[in-house]
């Protein structure tokens, strides 16, 4: 069953009781609230996101509840646990959806360590995957849509999770967190993906989710292989191009987008030299959205799908 | 050059360089660049092709100054007096600051 098919009494019904096993990429995260607008919004933008057996255990224990504090006379407030413990400032409840998914990218982050984790995009097209790593602003999440547009597989929006072991991709297609004027141009780039409640005065400015498209969902455990990782800049004036980067500085740029490098130390260095030595490194300064990813589409076009002889190609 | 001077054996004889046992590398290597993490610091560096290959000697087997300039200079087929090799001090100074290298204790 996934969440869009339970009526919205029954989602307040569990939420606000026993909570609900949702399977997100390879995690499960056993979700509480009793706070309406949260779980509306929740479940408008997680509507095809599976829900799990009660048998299953969960990954995380999430609880939005209502909280106290000196703020409530300005407006109500709200708190985040995980796991029994609460550990950010209080939050306007207003804002409980991107709480949420603040709070969620913390418990991957902190806690995640079988992975090794990028500040990143990844989308997938023929079985390869391509990181887009960049810090915020950098363009990745526009060209991340640009992509999806081009029939390319959303595996994240924002976070890349390597299997060190197996090398692969893990996808994790959770809603895309579209900030200021990203949104309109989302919606023009893929109208048929609906957009959640529009938040406006969050830390990070106007912000919305983007239901994730339904094969991103049905696929969340089908893992990729990495073939390109692209280091996104967008500026204006800024001369579109793919510049191929050494493996050595594509190796130190994506440390630098790496959440748990030192945490994993030596599993890390080996696991992204070999990620490295399997893909090709580019940087993209680009202006032009439709170019640029013209050019990241154009890479997927020149190699042949994963598997295929190269005669086959 | 100072840095030859800075660590010299009683005696004045060069001491011998060598990876110290705490320091697990690991290595990738591209071409002639190299990156080599260290598991007792925790740090990744970034080496060119001359520091890369003294280092990976250094790690084979501990030396003086004097035998590594021989090993490299036997490995890259060029003078021993070459213009890479007269750094050789400097580079030697420069993975000791970084504790990739010690003088031998053994």
């Amino acid at each position: 069953m996934r969440i869009g098919e339970l009526a919205p009494e029954q989602l307040r019904q569990r939420f606000g009781g026993p909570g609900v096993r949702v399977r997100i990429g390879p995690f499960i995260v056993h979700l509480y609230s009793a706070i309406r607008e949260f779980v509306a919004d929740f479940s408008f933008v997680y509507a095809g996101f599976p829900i799990c057996d009660e048998g299953e255990v969960s990954d995380f224990r999430v609880r939005l509840a209502p909280a106290g504090g000196w703020r409530l006379w300005r407006e109500k407030q709200i708190a985040f646990w995980a796991d029994g413990a609460s550990p950010f400032a209080v939050g306007p409840r207003r804002l409980a959806m991107p709480f949420a998914e603040w709070g969620l990218n913390w418990c991957i982050c902190s806690y995640a360590h079988q992975f090794l984790m990028f500040h990143s995009a990844v989308v997938e097209k023929a079985g390869r995957a391509a990181i887009l790593a960049g810090p915020p602003g950098s363009g990745k999440s526009t060209l991340c849509a640009a992509l999806l547009a081009r029939g390319w597989r959303l595996l994240s929006d924002e976070l890349a999770l390597l299997d060190p072991v197996r090398g692969c991709l893990l996808p994790i297609p959770r809603p895309v967190a579209l900030k200021g004027a990203s949104i309109g141009l989302i919606e023009e780039l893929l109208p048929h993906l609906p957009i959640g409640r529009v938040f406006p005065h969050t830390d990070k400015g106007t912000l919305a989710h983007l239901r994730p498209p339904t094969d991103a969902v049905e696929r969340q455990a089908e893992p990729a292989l990495p073939a390109w990782v692209v280091f996104p800049t967008h500026a204006a004036r800024a001369r579109t191009e793919l510049v191929p980067l050494r493996k050595a500085s594509g190796f130190l740029r994506l440390q630098t987008n790496c959440f748990n490098y030192a945490t994993l130390g030596l599993t890390a260095f080996e696991a992204m030299g070999r990620l490295i030595e399997a893909a090709e490194c580019y940087e993209l300064p680009f202006e032009h959205l439709a170019t640029a990813a013209g050019l990241v589409n154009g890479l997927a076009e020149l190699q042949p799908a994963l598997g295929c002889p190269l005669d086959a190609a | 050059m100072a840095f030859c001077a800075m660590r010299q054996a009683p005696g004045g004889e060069s001491v011998r360089w060598a990876v110290p046992s705490a320091n697990l590398l690991a290595w990738q290597v591209w071409d002639d660049e190299f990156l080599v993490y260290n598991a007792a610091s925790g740090q990744t560096h970034h080496l060119n092709l001359l520091a890369g290959e003294a280092l990976l000697s250094l790690e084979a087997e501990p030396a003086q100054t004097r035998e590594l300039v021989r090993r490299l200079a036997n490995q890259f087929e060029i003078a021993e007096d070459s213009p890479p090799l007269q750094m050789i001090d400097r580079l030697i100074h420069e993975l000791d600051e970084l504790g990739l290298i010690a003088p031998s204790t053994t």
